[in-house]
């Protein structure tokens, strides 16, 4: 008796982690809340930190200086999910905001917090979400160099919302 | 006498396993500060070669039944080594698997060699690298399915913890049951346990620095009294002192709110109420650590537990 009963506490153990596999299973497979921001947003993918000094901070417009030109930007089309190369042109033709008007965040450090890694392992590259009301969903954003071994660490930096377009020289000029 | 012996027993196992968790840090060492210097063949000998070589030299030992206890350091260095050997396996051959499948592999076999050495030959070292490993199997798990999940919740890595930390109490009252004397580690798995599952819950409530959810904000101080009330029956000092520390944690969370009702008064409140909450707790502490889990109250117990084994066997 006093084995079985002992027995069954092991039994629990074990089938506690077990149940939290299915659950997690179960809610990554089944809950698939909608998260889909109707604006675009702009950002670039480059190992150095030095993104965000091409924004202006009171006009929201992308300086043309030589360091800005130098850097990729991408417009992530949320209808396609991918990110598109544009050029620095288009980049300034794009009204920005810091803010979503739509209230999304995007949090280019989520899944830091699971268990990925345990010390042996690094990322190198962030994983990008847009986060509304305490849910995450993964976008694609692609890196240029995510191979196994790579030791060059890119970062996202994110721009800003695209909420207008400018309408270009030669259409003002129409 | 028997008791002089028992401790110096005692003291070359602590001395064996320090000296065991020294060599690990030396040939970690060595690896990490020469890795560009040493070819293929020494990262893999150094690391997962030293590890399998620990562990026949375990097993040699275990056999000879003269110098069992020495064997527990070499299966400890085993333990700790093969990770780390399994991990330059797969720098070396440079298998592009995304690092929860690598992290998933690495546990998994030695998982599968720790559980299949404790089902062959019972040993406490076997058992702790057991559940060590199982638990990082797990962890493996949930981050694999997280990971290759378009949606998930960020929560779901504080229940897995929480989860983690309930199957340890579970586990660590299972050995209590068999036989506290055998295992040592009962203590720490409770302490573990516990830690997780109050850590998670109040990282859950608090509206000070966690997410503020209401159903978790009534569930965490039920949890806290539990661990008090587990304390007792469960002979654990951690229970008892995690309660306290915290309920001393929860009140200072909910005193926050204070300052809403109260304003600048709120603050003075504060102080004076988490004054009384500490004299209270920690007079609550001592009575109950005093009364009912001083030493020679968990020896009655374990004797009386002892004996009304003893019983159930005879009548069989």
């Amino acid at each position: 008796m006093q084995n079985k009963h002992s027995h069954t506490f092991l039994y629990i153990a074990i089938i506690i982690p077990i149940f939290m596999i299915l659950f997690t299973l179960l809610c990554t497979l089944y809950s698939k809340p909608k998260l889909h921001s109707h604006y675009n947003f702009l950002y670039t993918t480059t190992y150095k930190n030095n993104a965000y000094a091409c924004l202006d901070s009171k006009t929201y417009d992308i300086h043309s200086e030589q360091d800005c030109k130098n850097i990729q930007y991408y417009e992530y089309d949320f209808t396609k999910n991918t990110g598109q190369l544009i050029t620095l042109e288009q980049a300034r033709q794009m009204k920005l905001s810091l803010t979503s008007p739509e209230g999304y965040i995007l949090d280019d450090h989520c899944y830091i917090s699971d268990f990925g890694g345990f010390g042996l392992y690094h990322r190198t590259y962030p994983n990008v979400c847009l986060v509304k009301d305490n849910i995450n969903m993964r976008i694609n954003i692609i890196f240029p160099n995510t191979v196994a071994g790579s030791n060059t660490y890119y970062t996202f930096n994110f721009i800003g919302w695209i909420i207008d377009r400018k309408p270009s020289n030669e259409e003002g000029k129409i | 006498m028997n008791k002089t012996i028992e401790k110096n027993h005692h003291f070359v196992k602590i001395i064996n396993y320090i000296g065991s968790a020294f060599i690990f840090i030396g040939i970690s060492y060595f690896i990490f500060d020469n890795w560009n210097q040493l070819n293929n063949f020494t990262r893999l000998f150094s690391t997962l070669g030293a590890s399998i070589a620990a562990f026949m030299i375990g097993i040699c030992l275990h056999l000879s039944q003269k110098h069992e206890d020495a064997s527990s350091a070499f299966f400890m260095l085993a333990g700790l080594l093969l990770p780390l050997g399994l991990h330059t396996l797969l720098l070396i051959t440079n298998i592009p698997w995304s690092i929860e499948v690598k992290n998933l592999f690495i546990s998994a076999i030695c998982l599968s060699v720790f559980l299949a050495s404790q089902l062959y030959s019972a040993r406490t070292i076997f058992l702790l690298f057991t559940i060590l490993f199982a638990s990082l199997f797990y962890l493996s798990i949930i981050s694999l399915i997280v990971n290759h999940a378009s949606f998930y919740s960020p929560n779901i890595s504080i229940y897995s913890m929480m989860a983690l930390g309930l199957s340890y109490i579970f586990l660590g009252y299972y050995f209590d049951t068999l036989n506290p004397e055998k295992y040592p580690f009962i203590g720490a798995l409770y302490l573990i346990g516990g830690l997780f599952l109050l850590s998670g819950s109040f990282s859950l409530s608090s509206a000070l620095v966690g997410l503020s959810l209401q159903q978790w904000q009534i569930i965490t101080p039920i949890l806290i009294i539990l661990a008090f009330y587990l304390a007792v029956p469960l002979r654990s000092k951690s229970f008892l002192y995690l309660g306290a520390i915290f309920l001393f944690f929860y009140i200072c969370d909910i005193s926050t709110q204070f300052i809403k009702v109260f304003g600048d008064m709120g603050w003075s409140l504060i102080l004076i109420l988490l004054g009384l909450t500490l004299i209270t707790i920690g007079y609550v502490v001592i009575q109950i650590k005093n009364t009912y889990l001083n030493s020679n109250e968990i020896i009655k117990i374990s004797k009386k537990k002892k004996n009304a084994a003893n019983k159930t066997k005879n009548k069989h």
